[in-house]
């Protein structure tokens, strides 16, 4: 006899969204190092602020964590106000 | 909607698509979804809140179709809804729960009337197989995470699924199949608070409370004859764990053997959570002389800064404080038990 099941699975949605503007140049900016809290995710970012204030000219850097498991939420955009751009990093 | 010429190819075609545990499933057929949508007052299309870290819409229908095929009977679902919710809630974060290499398992504690109405599990083999709602209530969760959240395992092998593996887990645990499933046993040891009335629920509310866990151990408290005697013994077995965490739970298992000593000498499930608490807490000195590393034993370091060697008076806590100690009394008659689950993310209550 035959049978007719549902689908137990649901589709991505991605919630559209746009790029922000890309910067020219790093020179003279100011850039947020947001880290996830994991084991090295921190070192990673230490090495990239150096990087970055040594080679490209940025300004200032701007640190700040967020929770390991999930996307950033809003209270942990500490700062973000003062940034020209932001680097995520996800260490492990 | 798919149409198979047999329930065999049905359930066949299930494991095909990857819409398993590895177990059969139960074919969701539309007759069967609507009656377990009966029991909720809830429209089937009604969405819960969007799981933002893996882009998905779950509807009430979604969670279930996957309780159908978990086993469940229809009266189970307003349970198994009323986890879901906890789940998705967009405050708590329950993502680790699907992704980490940690192994985590989720598991729930179902305090209130429903138990019995459902003829739950709070007895013998508690946190085993053999009682359909203990067992499938958590098959139902775990499927919706398969299914539904995109929690699908296979690290390693990536051929192991046609669907996109998410769950990361290195070693897994058993309590992956079904959750730690925990009714809590009320009526065994009247004087001890459930733990819904501990968290403020009424007494006669159905509450779940949901938690993610990356496993527990099982405690011996036979040589105990006293409340403190098990107190000193639960919390020596934490001493001793390597997971003291400054914003972590624990959920407590208590068998009523153990909660009747308890009981007896005059003790509340406050006073044991204090002794508890105290019992697992040391300074940084404490576990240096005693030759045990002070980073080792230290869970919270992605949130505080981890102790040093010579950080001699810090104080190293288990939990958060001893309110976070979660005692639930279930189990067997016969057996002096404890068992204690470890924090992979939040806990959080329910009443529905």
């Amino acid at each position: 006899m035959a049978i007719t099941i549902l689908d137990p699975t649901v589709p991505v949605t991605v919630e559209r969204t746009c790029l922000a503007d890309r910067l020219d140049t790093l020179d003279g900016t100011t850039v947020g190092l947001f880290s996830n809290r994991k084991l090295n995710a921190d070192r990673l970012l230490c090495l990239v602020g150096e990087r970055l204030q040594r080679e490209h000219g940025v300004k200032a850097l701007v640190r700040g964590r967020y929770e390991v498991s999930r996307g950033m939420r809003r209270d942990e955009w500490i700062g973000i106000e003062r940034c020209d751009a932001v680097v995520l990093a996800n260490g492990d | 909607m798919l149409t198979f010429e047999s329930y065999e190819a049905a359930v066949e075609q299930c494991f095909a698509n990857g819409w398993t545990d590895g177990l059969p499933v139960v074919p969701p057929t539309p007759g069967k979804v609507r009656a377990f949508l009966a029991t909720v007052p809830r429209r089937p299309d009604e969405p819960l809140p969007y799981y933002a870290e893996r882009g998905r819409v779950v509807t009430v229908e979604k969670v279930a179709v996957n309780a159908v095929m978990a086993g469940c009977l229809p009266e189970y679902f307003p349970v198994v809804l009323a986890i879901a919710d906890v789940l998705f809630d967009p405050d708590l974060d329950f993502h680790a729960a699907q992704s980490s290499t940690g192994g985590v398992a989720l598991g729930w504690v179902l305090n209130g009337p429903i138990r019995r109405a459902i003829g739950a599990n709070a007895q013998g083999n508690v946190l085993g197989p053999g009682n359909r709602a203990n067992s499938t209530i958590g098959r139902a969760i775990r499927l919706l995470q398969i299914n539904a959240m995109g929690s699908v395992p296979g690290a390693g092998h990536d051929d192991s699924s046609p669907l996109e593996i998410l769950d990361r887990s290195t070693l897994g645990q058993p309590a992956k199949y079904a959750c730690f499933h925990v009714p809590e046993h009320e009526e065994a040891e009247p004087s001890l608070a459930p733990l819904h009335v501990e968290r403020g629920f009424r007494p006669e509310q159905n509450v779940v409370t949901v938690f993610a866990t990356g496993g527990g151990m099982q405690v011996s408290l036979h040589a105990d004859q006293t409340a403190a005697e098990i107190a000193e013994s639960i919390g020596d077995h934490l001493l001793h764990l390597g997971r003291h965490d400054p914003t972590g739970w624990l959920v407590l298992v208590l068998t009523p053997e153990a909660a009747r000593l308890v009981a007896r000498d005059g003790w509340s499930k406050a006073r044991l959570r204090e002794a508890v608490f105290d019992g697992s807490t040391r300074h940084v000195g404490w576990f240096r002389e005693a030759g045990l590393s002070v980073v080792g034993h230290y869970y919270g370091a992605r949130r505080n800064p981890p102790p040093q060697p010579d950080d001699d008076e810090r104080l190293l806590t288990v939990t958060a404080g001893p309110d976070d100690v979660q005692v639930v009394v279930a189990g067997g008659p016969a057996g002096a038990w404890a068992y204690f689950l470890v924090p992979y993310g939040p806990i959080a209550s329910k009443a529905f």
